[in-house]
């Protein structure tokens, strides 16, 4: 045997337990258990859905929750319960599509910023001031009257809102690994610059973005049901949890309450688990580094 | 251009730090490595080892610049190639082991494949032949298990095998040239001595070139066949080793040997005073403010590399 080697891992460790008991933890965790149910939901809505969210049944007006409507029915008479189901689905995945994009756009040139320095890293960093400069709802509002009020329009504004978000932390992530000893040392090796950033600098990115991920989906979620509360986006009948809430807002005064807090409530356990998956994720992150 | 020369570093700048600050850490060092030779550079910290081995593969950091000499490597001036072309060389004609071997390989990647990387991109061989190219260096280098220690990460190697792991990255493409820095210095002293067997074996064996840089006479004297002594960014003494340490004509050379007991039996010396201030522009020998013997013209005259004897360059007025 040479010098000290350390003897590879071993399956069915003393580490292997303690992982897969972790594991366990992190699984039963509200957060995770309330996401679970919640794209179950988005998932399954058509099967879990008693009505129709889209069709309104003039006679059936703002009843209470009962047996037959659990969450109520709204003004137009439209099943509350299906409709937050349904709801789940558009909130999610724009959620979820406008993040994935920003990062798609933010990391590699976060990367290319950090890893090359000099005027592209110049260049780069004063138009993220001038996007972040700008007031998100003003921006989402401007562009959305000027191009449009549709759901891809809605996403392509939060995804644009992610990228200088993505772009600074992959950076800052970056200048540090830049002057690293493997990525000279792979310098050495004859890698080019494209394949050091693609091949060494963003998978070492990855953990920070992750953790990232869960944070920027929240407030993504706050963002598409905010910017539908007020009319952009989403537009009635079609089920959002916003719009829901500003259908239902003028009608709390009169005491019915559900048309409005239900959809809320979807929206704020959304934003909770989100947040709380988020900073648990960075806590890890920052324990490990 | 000698025939029989591989690498020939000509007058060699280098600046570093930002302009208020600038430190002229290579100040015109010249040394050559012949085919098949093994040149050793000792020097202090702070000398310039290091900054003339990065500058002649062109990692210089950011804020440093060669602002003068040449690196002529095969007819060829390095520091006019394109970056391209650069990057065909690095890993293919020279390559570079460095002193933190655990931290110069990606901590995400297993072992196996950082190496086989390197071989798919300069010789174009397929995943499945880089892999057992790897594994194959993996087992020159004596690591046991070499399949099972490809896909091992980065973690799992102890420091010793981590730079057994660094070595095969730098062979596996045969270069002509290895510049090792400092290869063993953050190793136990008997994986040292297993490590430059490793090294010297190999470079032997592919009759390839080796570049060395230490601190530590003993590991110059032990692996290479040539040395060259730099102080504050210049050679002051370079040539064979029995030459440079049976007949060491430079001063500090001298006094360098006295350090290290060489060549007295009396206990360890040190020598006076400290290595000029190298953001300052140096008038006469680097070495004239520390210097026993020195004259008048040590400090005004700047001595040049002579030709003392064949293949024995010293730069003193009075060698």
């Amino acid at each position: 045997m040479i010098d000290g080697a350390v003897p590879l891992p071993v399956e069915k460790s003393g580490a292997g337990r303690v992982r897969r008991a972790h594991l366990r933890q992190w699984l039963l965790s509200p957060p995770v258990l309330i996401l679970s149910v919640l794209v179950l939901c988005a998932i399954f809505a058509p099967l879990l859905a008693p009505h129709d969210p889209t069709t309104p049944v003039p006679a059936e007006k703002l009843l209470p929750p009962s047996r037959e409507h659990w969450f109520g029915t709204d003004p137009y008479g439209m099943d509350i319960f299906s409709r937050v189901l349904y709801a789940a689905r558009i909130d999610l995945s724009v959620a979820i599509t406008s993040v994935l994009l920003g990062i798609l756009v933010g990391m590699p040139l976060g990367a290319f910023s950090g890893f090359v320095r000099g005027r592209f890293d110049e260049v780069m960093m004063r138009i993220t001031e001038i996007m972040q400069a700008f007031p998100p709802i003003l921006f989402a509002m401007a562009v959305i009257a000027a191009a449009g009020n549709n759901l891809v329009n809605l996403t392509l504004i939060l995804a644009f809102l992610n990228v200088p978000v993505y772009l600074k932390m992959v950076r800052s992530v970056t200048l540090p690994l830049q002057e690293s000893d493997f990525i000279l040392a792979a310098r050495c090796g004859g890698h080019s610059t494209l394949s050091l950033v693609g091949r060494h600098i963003i998978p070492n990115t990855l953990v920070p973005v992750f953790s990232q991920f869960s944070l920027s989906c929240a407030y993504a979620v706050q963002m598409v049901a905010g910017l539908s509360f007020i009319g952009l986006g989403v537009r009635v009948p079609q089920p959002e949890w916003g719009s829901m809430i500003s259908l239902g807002a003028s009608f709390i005064i009169f005491g019915k309450w559900w048309p409005a807090v239900f959809p809320g409530l979807a929206v704020f356990l959304t934003a909770y688990s989100l947040n709380a998956l988020g900073h648990r994720l960075r806590r890890i992150v920052l324990r490990e580094t | 251009m000698n025939q029989s020369l591989l690498l020939q570093v000509n007058d060699l700048r280098v600046e570093i730090g930002r302009s208020d600050r600038r430190v002229r850490a290579v100040r015109g060092a010249s040394l050559m490595v012949g085919r098949g030779s093994r040149l050793g550079v000792i020097g202090e910290s702070g000398s310039g080892k290091t900054m003339m081995a990065l500058a002649t593969l062109r990692l210089l950091p950011a804020t440093g610049m060669a602002t003068g000499g040449e690196v002529l490597y095969g007819g060829r001036n390095l520091l006019q190639l394109s970056e391209e072309e650069m990057q065909r060389v690095r890993g293919k004609e020279i390559s570079m082991v460095f002193q933190n071997a655990v931290s110069s390989l990606n901590p995400l990647f297993p072992v196996g494949q950082q190496i086989a990387d390197v071989y798919r991109y300069h010789e174009g061989a397929s995943r499945e032949e880089a892999r057992e190219k790897a594994i194959a260096m993996l087992d020159a280098m004596g690591i046991p298990d070499p399949a099972r220690r490809a896909r091992a990460y980065p973690h799992q190697y102890s420091g010793g095998m981590a730079q057994r792991a660094m070595i095969a990255m730098a062979l596996v493409c045969s270069p002509q040239l290895l510049i090792a820095d400092e290869p063993t210095t953050g190793l136990d002293l008997t994986i040292q001595a297993q490590v430059l067997d490793l090294i010297k074996e190999h470079i032997q064996r592919s009759e390839a070139s080796l570049l060395l840089i230490s601190h530590d006479i003993a590991v110059v004297a032990e692996s290479c066949t040539d040395m060259a002594v730099m102080y504050a960014g210049e050679v002051l003494e370079a040539g064979s080793l029995e030459d440079v340490l049976g007949k060491p004509s430079s001063p500090y050379t001298k006094a360098l040997l006295e350090c290290f007991g060489v060549k007295s039996d009396e206990r360890l010396s040190s020598i006076a005073g400290q290595v000029p201030d190298l953001r300052s522009e140096l008038v006469g020998c680097p070495f004239a403010s520390r210097c026993e013997p020195v004259q008048d013209v040590c400090r005004q005259e700047h001595p040049t590399l002579r030709e003392i004897r064949p293949k024995h360059w010293v730069a003193c007025h009075f060698a």
